[in-house]
């Protein structure tokens, strides 16, 4: 690997904008770049460049942010195909990178890597798999559209035309057939789960092709347990993620508010999360009163820079991750676990496979508030399974743990 | 054509300036010498002086002078281009006794003076002025004087007020009528003496000689005193040859207006003239030279045959008949001959015709105009939308009360409206109603009006209110670009024959270089009088870059000797700048001027106007937001440049502040969505320098005008920076490829690197609409004017 030039392509800057993606694409540029590999980080951003040009640096020569935008969520085209076909072209044949890790391609356009193919014929192209993007139409969350959110199992182009019926199941074959067009550009994809693997290969991509590799996290030691007053039981419950209807915060509120009177004088939930004033009508409603009704319960806590996690999380006994969603890899179930922590989680998806049921925690029934009550209320009463999932808790891998997976077994 | 000439001042007159004595309205002459002067000038006994000669109101020229022959009077007479006089409006002779005591005939009868007024409306091309004495003749090129508005208005209403009657004052009128008979009257002393001579010559005239040439004159008769129409047939019997006809009154040659021959098979057969393409029948409408009872000489020539006759005038035809034989011709409809008729014969048929006119309610056709716009001296621009969904428009045209424009309707730019077509059931959703059109006609005396011409014979008028550009150019330019659709296959021809001629005139005012008078200087620190350079900052909207620039200046011992000239070309921000320089100054030994001419010129305007103060021999052009990196890096450019064989424009690497690149040189991209028109191309911009490429000096045709070093003899030798590009784009490649054009070569200097903290977007994506559209607009015309060089440069540079 060591004349290889990686050029990481990320849908932000972490800089500018704190996504899990954009994190996990920078902190494995920042560790090639430690290691001494020629490497070039592209983020793009909304903001307007200097003069209006399609490129500018941040930080320093080798951080290049793309500003450009994306015109069609459908079919992932770029709004601005000079930014590609010039552009992006001029950078790639200035730079000559012998691989091109794309860790997203929303906001910019698939028809990157299409330009790739073309201008660096020999280049590897690597697309880490985020969401179900490619799949799915509805933001790529394979959830049904509606208030109802239901989950959906399969993408099929007459299934999918339902859930759209502004579209045809033709308009959706298209799509599948154009985006497997692209892929088919794709040396290798990189999958965050194993259950996002198994999606995209019941969708058709080839098992052989994609590899399961966990975000890196940076090193850290447990936080010790929180201390405990007499008496006292490990009631302290915190969500951190967007306030938005996909991750559960509801289930969460109506699952504290159905808890008896008694639990709920040993319990607290803390949400560290912004967002709620950006949702919709009944959403917003239903959330602000089950906040009402639980005053001195439930704190509201808004939202908080990644550096504050573990001092968040030390005043937390058990973290919750209530999606009503499939999920992917949550950074928050990494985050829990990196400083010792135990999670609640929906059964499905990424939560069920990176949670294991009474080892490193809990799962419950998807959107089932009444579950949920009847888990919480479980932990509260049993004070030693906490310091047993505790103890089963395995550490993620670290940053350099996975540039090393990456590197070997990927480029 | 009438339409043809659109400006008064564009009558071939040229301009004389009035004699420095001539401070009354009436020039006296004072002495000798000028007198000598003026009749040495010219070989004849005629002696003669123009007090004043200008265009009133209805393309009429008002003339007032003295002419003498010896001890006799001269008659004047105005002549067109062609040689045949103008037709007299009306006259008076005038006394002088100024004059005829200044030459010594006070004791005479005689009266030099003369003051009269013609109708040049149909007339355009230069004009005669023919003086006609007993024995002498002489014609002159007519110069028109160079007078105030006021002056002339002031000397008309004295001629009105010299009139008889007052019929004339209704001259001011849209369409003025005038009283035959009065007419009539008024001339009769002109006419006098020269009737009398002329009468006897005609009187000796010899008989009709045999012809091969028969002829038929059906009807003859004359239009409001001005027009005579013959209708009729001929032939030359023997070679069946074509015939051409000339006109005369009292010996004096008509201008025959118009000849429209028509096919005449009766004729033909009867004659045994059916073997040739000749057409026999004809209708001849000649225009008087001034209102007659007497006979005209029609006669007609053929190869080798020719034929005189008289003609009685005294028929009298209204309009309708007038019309009539037109459509007689076999050549028009109805609507046709009479928008012909306003177009060729003007005021006279207008007045008549326009009692006719229908309101828009009346026909089918329906439009509004939804903007018009004055385009400074050049003409009108307007814009809207037009329902003739069912054809029933025969033309559209603009007049201005003497003048109408062609026909507009083939010319309209026309675009889609959804609003049009969702408001109109009968419209489909692509009927193409919108429009924009320019026009040269512009607005004078009268209200500028559109004249619908219906199939159906019927004529509309909608008086157009018309917004005049004053200081706001650029809305104006928003009004003009607003239908304009980049990606429409006509738009080219939008471009050439609407916006540029509109735009052109709107800016016209605001881009020229200013008077010495309007020139502003303040100087700052004592300036280097004689200067190896002179930077030309140009400062709009923002002035702090002035601190930035000198704070930097300050270290670089090179400005020792350099002239720094900032252009101000924002009024707005004079006062703050003032103050900002009085500051800087004190604290900064960098010595700097600041000119102004009070307005806006642009930043070709800005730029030219800087080089016309600079005393350097070289010139540096500078973005005011273009920061050095390092000191020396003007001695070194201009080391470089001086020890450069045949350089033209020199520029050098320009990098934003984080240190991408902003330009290395540019390159030509062409744009297939807009017509193929040639882009500028800032090659690497927004890449970092390590993945462009490093030179160190590097030919390239054409280089960024924010720091571009020239010889200021190359720059003048190519005219400086065009200003046809509104707003500012593509003028410096077109300074580049002016230079290319004389031969040099222009260069980027790659190992000079300054800073451009260039602000406003470049990228076309980003701009507002209007500004997106001029900017494809300038591109056309860089385009149209240098496509065959990018084309011949490319192909040398693969």
């Amino acid at each position: 690997m060591s004349n290889s030039k990686v050029l990481v392509v990320s849908h932000g800057h972490p800089d500018l904008s704190k996504g899990g993606a954009e994190v996990a694409a920078y902190n494995l540029y920042s560790e090639y770049k430690k290691r001494g590999i020629e490497s070039l980080f592209l983020a793009r951003t909304d903001i307007q460049a200097h003069g209006g040009s399609t490129f500018s640096t941040r930080n320093d020569e080798n951080e290049v942010l793309y500003h450009t935008a994306m015109g069609d969520f459908f079919l992932f085209q770029s709004a601005y195909k000079k930014h590609i076909w010039q552009d992006f072209k001029l950078l790639l044949e200035s730079f000559k990178p012998t691989v091109v890790h794309f860790h997203h391609y929303i906001h910019m356009g698939l028809e990157m890597i299409q330009q790739v193919k073309n201008s660096l014929p020999d280049a590897k192209i690597i697309v880490t798999l985020h969401e179900y993007l490619a799949i799915c139409g509805n933001n790529g969350q394979m959830v049904k559209p509606g208030p109802q959110m239901k989950l959906c199992y399969k993408a099929a182009p007459s299934d999918c035309a339902t859930c759209f019926p502004e579209r045809s199941a033709a308009d959706f074959f298209l799509r599948e057939k154009y985006i497997k067009s692209v892929f088919d550009n794709v040396d290798k994809f990189v999958s965050p789960s194993d259950f996002l693997v198994d999606r995209y290969v019941d969708w058709g991509l080839p098992k052989e092709k994609i590899t399961m590799i966990e975000n890196g996290q940076p090193k850290a030691d447990f936080l010790p347990p929180r201390q405990l007053a007499k008496g006292e039981c490990r009631g302290r419950f915190a969500f951190f993620g967007q306030v938005n209807p996909f991750k559960g915060i509801d289930v969460l509120l109506q699952a504290f508010s159905a808890l008896p009177e008694k639990v709920k004088q040993q319990v607290h939930l803390d949400i560290h999360g912004a967002n709620l004033e950006h949702q919709t009508g009944e959403f917003k409603e239903k959330v602000k009163e089950l906040l009402g009704e639980l005053e001195g319960t439930v704190t509201m806590h808004g939202s908080y820079e990644p550096h504050e996690m573990p001092g968040l999380l030390a005043q937390t006994d058990w973290v919750i991750i209530p999606s009503v969603w499939w999920e992917n890899s949550p950074m928050v179930i990494q985050e829990a676990y990196k400083h010792g922590r135990p999670l609640i989680g929906s059964d499905i998806g990424g939560m069920a496979e990176k949670i294991k049921d009474g080892e490193t925690g809990i799962l419950f029934r998807t959107k089932n508030p009444v579950d949920l009550a009847s888990k919480i209320k479980e932990v509260v009463s049993n004070s030693t399974c906490w310091k047993k999932y505790v103890d089963n808790i395995q550490v993620p891998i670290t940053i350099e743990e996975c540039a090393d997976i990456h590197l070997k077994e990927v480029y | 054509m009438w339409f043809k000439s659109a400006h008064n001042k564009s009558k071939g007159i040229s301009t004389r300036k009035e004699t420095p004595a001539d401070t009354s309205d009436k020039s006296v002459v004072t002495n000798d010498t000028e007198v000598n002067e003026l009749t040495e000038t010219i070989e004849s006994p005629i002696q003669y002086w123009i007090d004043i000669c200008g265009f009133v109101e209805n393309e009429q020229l008002l003339i007032r002078g003295w002419a003498i022959d010896q001890e006799s009077s001269v008659s004047i007479s105005l002549l067109g281009e062609d040689k045949i006089p103008v037709y007299l409006q009306s006259s008076v002779r005038e006394d002088r006794e100024d004059v005829l005591s200044h030459l010594n005939l006070k004791s005479r009868d005689l009266t030099p003076g003369f003051f009269q007024l013609y109708d040049c409306e149909l007339l355009t091309g230069q004009f005669y002025l023919q003086l006609k004495s007993d024995k002498n003749e002489l014609t002159l090129p007519l110069d028109m004087t160079e007078v105030s508005e006021e002056k002339l208005a002031n000397t008309y209403n004295e001629f009105l007020s010299l009139q008889p009657n007052s019929n004339l004052g209704n001259l001011s009128d849209d369409f003025n009528e005038i009283d035959e008979t009065d007419e009539i009257q008024m001339h009769e002393v002109e006419m006098d003496d020269v009737e009398m001579s002329l009468t006897a010559a005609h009187q000796d005239k010899v008989e009709e000689e045999p012809s091969d040439i028969v002829h038929y004159i059906e009807r003859v008769g004359t239009f409001k005193n001005k027009f005579v129409i013959i209708k009729g047939w001929c032939a030359d019997t023997v070679k069946d040859s074509e015939i051409v006809f000339s006109v005369k009154l009292l010996d004096s040659p008509l201008r025959v207006l118009t000849c429209i021959k028509r096919e005449r098979l009766d004729v033909a057969q009867s004659l045994k003239l059916t073997g040739t393409k000749e057409k026999h029948g004809f209708l001849l409408i000649v225009e008087l030279n001034t209102p007659t009872n007497n006979n005209l000489e029609l006669k007609f020539e053929s190869l080798q045959s020719e034929k005189v006759t008289d003609l009685d005038v005294a028929n009298v035809f209204d309009h309708k008949e007038l019309e009539n034989k037109l459509l007689d011709t076999n050549n028009f409809s109805l609507i046709e001959a009479r928008r012909w008729l306003i177009e060729n014969l003007g005021a006279s048929y207008f007045s008549e015709v326009k009692k006719e006119f229908v309101d828009i309610n009346e026909v089918t056709t329906n439009i509004q105009v939804e903007s018009a716009i004055t385009c400074g001296q050049n003409g009108t621009f307007f814009r809207g939308w037009i329902d003739n969904h069912f054809n029933t428009l025969s033309a559209i045209c603009v007049s201005n009360g003497t003048k109408i424009s062609e026909n507009l309707l083939p010319l309209l730019c026309l675009k889609v409206r959804p609003d049009v077509n969702d408001a109109f059931e009968h419209l489909p959703s692509n009927y193409k109603g919108g429009f924009y059109c320019y026009s040269a006609i512009k607005k004078e005396s009268s209200e500028l009006a559109i004249l619908l011409f219906e199939k159906s014979g019927a004529i509309v008028r909608i008086p157009l209110s018309v917004m005049t550009v004053s200081d706001n150019e650029v809305m104006a330019t928003q009004h003009v670009l607003v239908d304009v659709e980049p990606t429409n296959n006509n738009v080219v021809a939008c471009y050439q024959d609407h916006i540029m001629p509109a735009l052109k005139g709107i800016w016209a005012d605001r881009v020229a270089l200013p008077e010495p008078s309007e020139i502003k200087t303040y100087e700052f620190g004592s300036l280097n009088t004689d200067p190896e350079c002179t930077i030309i900052v140009p400062l709009y909207g923002r002035y702090d870059f002035v601190l930035h620039q000198i704070s930097q200046f300050e270290k670089d011992s090179t400005f020792n000797n350099v002239e720094l000239i900032y252009v101000l070309d924002d009024p707005r921000i004079e006062h703050e700048l003032l103050l900002l320089c009085e500051d800087v100054s004190k604290l900064y030994s960098t010595p700097f001027k600041v000119i102004t001419c009070g307005r806006n010129l642009g930043f070709s305007g800005a730029n030219n106007f800087g080089v016309t103060q600079a005393k350097g021999k070289r010139l540096l052009l500078l973005n005011s937001d273009v920061i050095p990196s390092e000191s020396g890096w003007l001695q070194r450019m201009l080391t470089k440049y001086s020890t450069t064989n045949n350089i033209g424009a020199m520029g050098v690497k320009l990098v934003y502040e984080d240190e991408t690149i902003q330009h290395i040189g540019m390159q030509f991209n062409q744009s297939r969505e807009f017509g193929g028109i040639w882009l500028n191309e800032h090659q690497y911009k927004g890449m970092p320098a390590n993945l462009a490429p490093k030179f160190e000096f590097n030919k390239s045709d054409t280089v960024t005008a924010a720091c571009l070093l020239i010889d200021k003899e190359k720059f003048e030798q190519v005219g400086g920076f065009e200003t046809r590009y509104i707003l500012g784009d593509f003028e410096d490649s077109d300074l580049c490829l002016k230079l290319v054009e004389q031969g040099y070569e222009n260069y980027v200097l790659g190992s000079e690197k300054l800073y451009h903290l260039e602000r406003q977007s470049q990228s076309l994506v980003d701009q507002g609409d209007w500004k997106f559209k001029l900017t494809l607009f300038n591109g056309w015309q860089h385009t149209a004017r240098w496509n065959n060089m990018i084309n011949e440069l490319r192909e040398k540079n693969v």
